[in-house]
């Protein structure tokens, strides 16, 4: 995702927003989708996360990823959307496993809470590093360009991923 | 390995060693950096992971958003029951006007004498009635 302007995005340019909502609500469709099964429920989830995100554009700080800033809306959203809502019985699509592998329903389950924990993980992380993992490992940036999106050095970056990294680990290596 | 790497890949590879080649024997070998890699793309798959929109969802969005000219519309078509009921509200206050014109016309006839109890029923009945449409008037205020 390309930098936005921040400037207009306090002024709350609808133009703007328009295109984060399309660019970016795929993506928290699929961190709600962690928490409920149910698809209505999701896009509830990901429409309040837009409506909070407008009435609190003021508070995006400069050098910080808005996905990061986003994502941690849209788990704080799913959690009390969680708790009104009885947890999903049936296993979505996406947490089948890949074919071939042995998997009883009971691991397709267990994985859809791995994968919750993972999330609330990774909504616990310091900005710092939850920012350095969205732009490092998902956008692809080189460690020099994050650096310049996060306004810090270089080692700052390196340093925020391998701790990041630490803290995820037993979490990843459960999903394995 | 299901596939060969892409150019962006071999660019991204050849551009942080001096004999990526080495690197890529040493990553074979080491479970340490193997352990690293597969924890990496696991976690970038969780987080890059995507749903499709429902149809309409971005137009939803929009509409909801305070300001827009959708938003505006539903907030107008909300306010609309209060114009409607201003009508009646002005109706209502002619009613009781009339009423405690009529209540007092007719303490007047009866030549202020019959007080509640005092034998006039249908004084007390007119001020029971003026009460009760009034007081919940007075208490909305």
């Amino acid at each position: 995702m390309s930098e936005i302007d921040l400037r207009a995005f306090h002024a709350g340019d609808h133009e703007l927003f328009e295109r984060l909502v399309e660019e970016i609500s795929p993506r928290l469709l699929a961190v709600a989708s962690r928490y409920t099964g149910d698809r209505d429920a999701m896009h509830d989830i990901v429409q309040n996360v837009w409506l909070r995100a407008y009435e609190r554009r003021g508070q995006l700080a400069s050098g910080v990823s808005i996905y990061g800033w986003l994502f941690s809306i849209c788990h704080r959203e799913a959690l009390s959307a969680r708790r009104a809502e009885t947890m999903r019985s049936e296993v979505q699509p996406h947490d089948l496993p890949a074919p071939g592998a042995l998997a009883t329903p009971d691991d397709c389950v267990k994985r859809a809470e791995i994968r919750g924990e993972l999330m609330d993980a990774v909504a616990d992380l310091p900005p710092r590093e939850r920012d350095a993992v969205e732009l490092r490992l998902v956008q692809g940036l080189s460690t020099k360009q994050a650096a310049q999106r996060m306004e810090c050095a270089e080692g700052t970056v390196k340093a925020a991923l391998h701790h990041a990294r630490q803290k995820l680990q037993p979490i990843l290596r459960r999903l394995r | 390995m299901t596939q060969c790497i892409d150019s962006d890949a071999a660019v991204a590879l050849a551009s942080f060693a001096d004999d990526p080649i080495d690197v890529l024997e040493h990553v074979a070998a080491c479970e340490a950096c193997r352990a690293h890699v597969d924890d990496t793309a696991r976690l970038r798959a969780e987080l890059a992971a995507v749903l499709p929109m429902r149809e309409g969802f971005v137009q939803a969005v929009m509409a909801s958003l305070p300001g827009t000219a959708a938003a505006v519309r539903e907030e107008s078509v909300a306010r609309e029951p209060a114009a409607v009921a201003a009508p009646a509200s002005v109706a209502w206050t002619a009613v009781h006007g009339l009423l405690g014109a009529g209540l007092g016309l007719f303490v007047a006839l009866s030549g202020g004498t019959a007080a509640p109890g005092s034998g006039s029923p249908l004084l007390a009945m007119g001020l029971a009635a003026a009460a009760a449409l009034t007081l919940p008037r007075m208490v909305e205020r």
